[in-house]
């Protein structure tokens, strides 16, 4: 789709405005802080990419690249919001013009409206793409350890639930780590390499795994195969056969174009 | 501005004591007995009998603050003692974090009540780090905070740190309240600045080598009653 000089200059000004709009913008931060932990725990590639701003978009508050989908969310933390009709600055209109660029671009995706509470209007039936987050808006960050999100941070970090002092300090980590790199695209793996070395190595996210393709994963899982992952090795077992595979990206397309279980009990 | 909390002169002298410039250790470390004492005492009236207990502090509070404050309560009141690392992840926004890194918690079953003690409590870092770690092990029904000196803060932020589940249960009480600090973020007068070198135990890193002798103590009264039991 061809962007028109007048979509431009909105995109420019609403861009400006968010990068302006970020510092200070707490609810954003913590939304983004405990996406990117959900992101770990429900086992994402370390490859998956964040960014804060995204350019030329019109749901730009925070954009997600999965391995199978991307993800845009426009993030409000307003008492009372509205989708509205489809008019130049109602939610609905930037919905239906990101729905419009992603279709044309061709990939899965998802746009997410994340506010405190839900609309007073109807979600239009038209936006077949687009969804709504309720996410709590809580004063410090230390009480969303004692939320459903403290338990996906506890499973991206290997701690258990109730380690709320633990679930706390990386929860705190990584919201310094997303306010000071708010004009940056990161991925998961940095994002867990610079948690680890900024608390001294005191704590890491155990559970993130590189160039292992979730596609292949999961295609070894639908072949009956039982895998874990450790570091860029696969532990797998079927029947009474067992292994583990160092998986680079070359060896995760080769297991990918096998055809059946004999094959890729061969290849791996 | 220092605003006192207490008319008690003992308790008077012993804050003064804590901001003399050429203070000696051991003075210090009395000075610090003395307000635990105070703090004992004025906690054990609001204690019902047959309460189940839980002080918990920083291992450099151990010997001294929190020892005067265990002598007020009944003696079989658990012990939980907490050595941390301080992190400072950014300035700006400024982020810190108080990493536990050992500890020590007699745990016999739940308890109806934990008493927080602390020598300033100025960020509150460290003292979230220690409720947040005992409360994923007891469910108390009270949390008291207590410390001799407390920016004047201090309250209202480590009350926003928790949901109000949590909050509500906490109970703030200390001998002086303070609302300054210096350039680096240090509370003056406070307790004369950073605790563990006039304490004698060095600095942050070499005062988690120190092994305070209340816990040396119970872990022996604990190895005893093994011993007993397999005799």
């Amino acid at each position: 789709m061809e962007l028109s000089d007048d979509d431009l200059i909105y995109l420019s000004n609403k861009h400006r405005g968010g990068i302006n709009n970020k510092n200070g913008n707490i609810y954003e931060d913590f939304y983004t802080v405990c996406l990117i932990f959900r992101l770990m725990a429900s086992n994402h590639s370390a490859d998956t990419l964040v960014c804060r701003q995204k350019e030329n978009a019109f749901v730009d508050d925070l954009y997600v690249v999965m391995n199978d989908k991307d993800m845009y969310c426009q993030i409000k933390n307003k008492k009372e919001i509205y989708w509205g009709k489809n008019e130049k600055g109602n939610i609905c209109y930037d919905f239906v013009k990101q729905e419009e660029l992603c279709d044309k671009l061709g990939k899965q995706y998802i746009l997410r409206l994340v506010s405190t509470e839900r609309p007073k209007d109807e979600k239009p039936a038209f936006l077949t793409h687009s969804e709504m987050e309720c996410f709590p808006f809580y004063e410090n960050i230390n009480i969303y350890a004692y939320d459903e999100i403290g338990k996906d941070v506890a499973s991206a970090c290997n701690f258990r639930e109730n380690e709320y002092a633990r679930i706390s300090d990386v929860m705190t980590l990584m919201l310094g780590l997303c306010c000071s790199n708010v004009d940056k695209t990161l991925t998961l793996g940095q994002l867990a390499d610079d948690i680890t070395k900024i608390s001294h190595g005191y704590y890491s996210c155990k559970s993130i795994y590189r160039n292992i393709d979730k596609e292949l994963l999961d295609k070894l899982s639908n072949m009956g195969f039982d895998v874990s992952i450790e570091g860029e090795t696969i532990f797998w077992k079927y029947g009474k056969m067992t292994g583990n595979t160092l998986v680079d990206s070359k060896k995760s397309q080769v297991l990918l174009s096998c055809v059946d279980v004999e094959e890729v009990l061969r290849k791996l | 501005m220092r605003h006192f909390n207490t008319n008690n002169k003992e308790a008077k002298d012993a804050l003064d004591v804590l901001i003399k410039n050429d203070v000696k250790v051991e003075e210090y470390r009395n000075a610090f007995r003395t307000l635990g004492l105070q703090l004992g005492d004025n906690l054990k009236k609001l204690i019902s009998r047959g309460e189940r207990i839980l002080v918990a502090c920083a291992s450099e509070d151990a010997d001294w603050l929190a020892k005067g404050v265990l002598e007020k309560l009944p003696v079989d009141v658990g012990l939980a003692v907490f050595w941390s690392d301080r992190i400072k992840v950014f300035d700006n926004p400024k982020i810190e974090i108080s990493p536990i890194i050992k500890s020590y918690i007699d745990i016999n079953g739940d308890y109806d009540t934990v008493v927080i003690v602390k020598s300033i409590i100025s960020t509150s870092c460290v003292v979230k780090s220690q409720i947040n770690n005992l409360l994923g092990n007891v469910s108390p029904s009270k949390i008291y905070v207590l410390a001799p000196v407390m920016y004047k803060d201090a309250e209202k932020s480590l009350r926003t740190e928790f949901p109000p589940t949590i909050s509500e249960k906490f109970v703030f009480m200390s001998l002086a309240i303070d609302d300054e600090r210096d350039k680096s973020g240090v509370v003056i007068p406070g307790v004369g600045g950073w605790v563990y070198p006039k304490l004698g135990l060095g600095d942050i890193h070499s005062k988690n080598e120190y092994m305070p002798e209340i816990v040396t103590k119970r872990m022996v009264e604990v190895n005893m009653v093994c011993e007993d039991k397999k005799k």
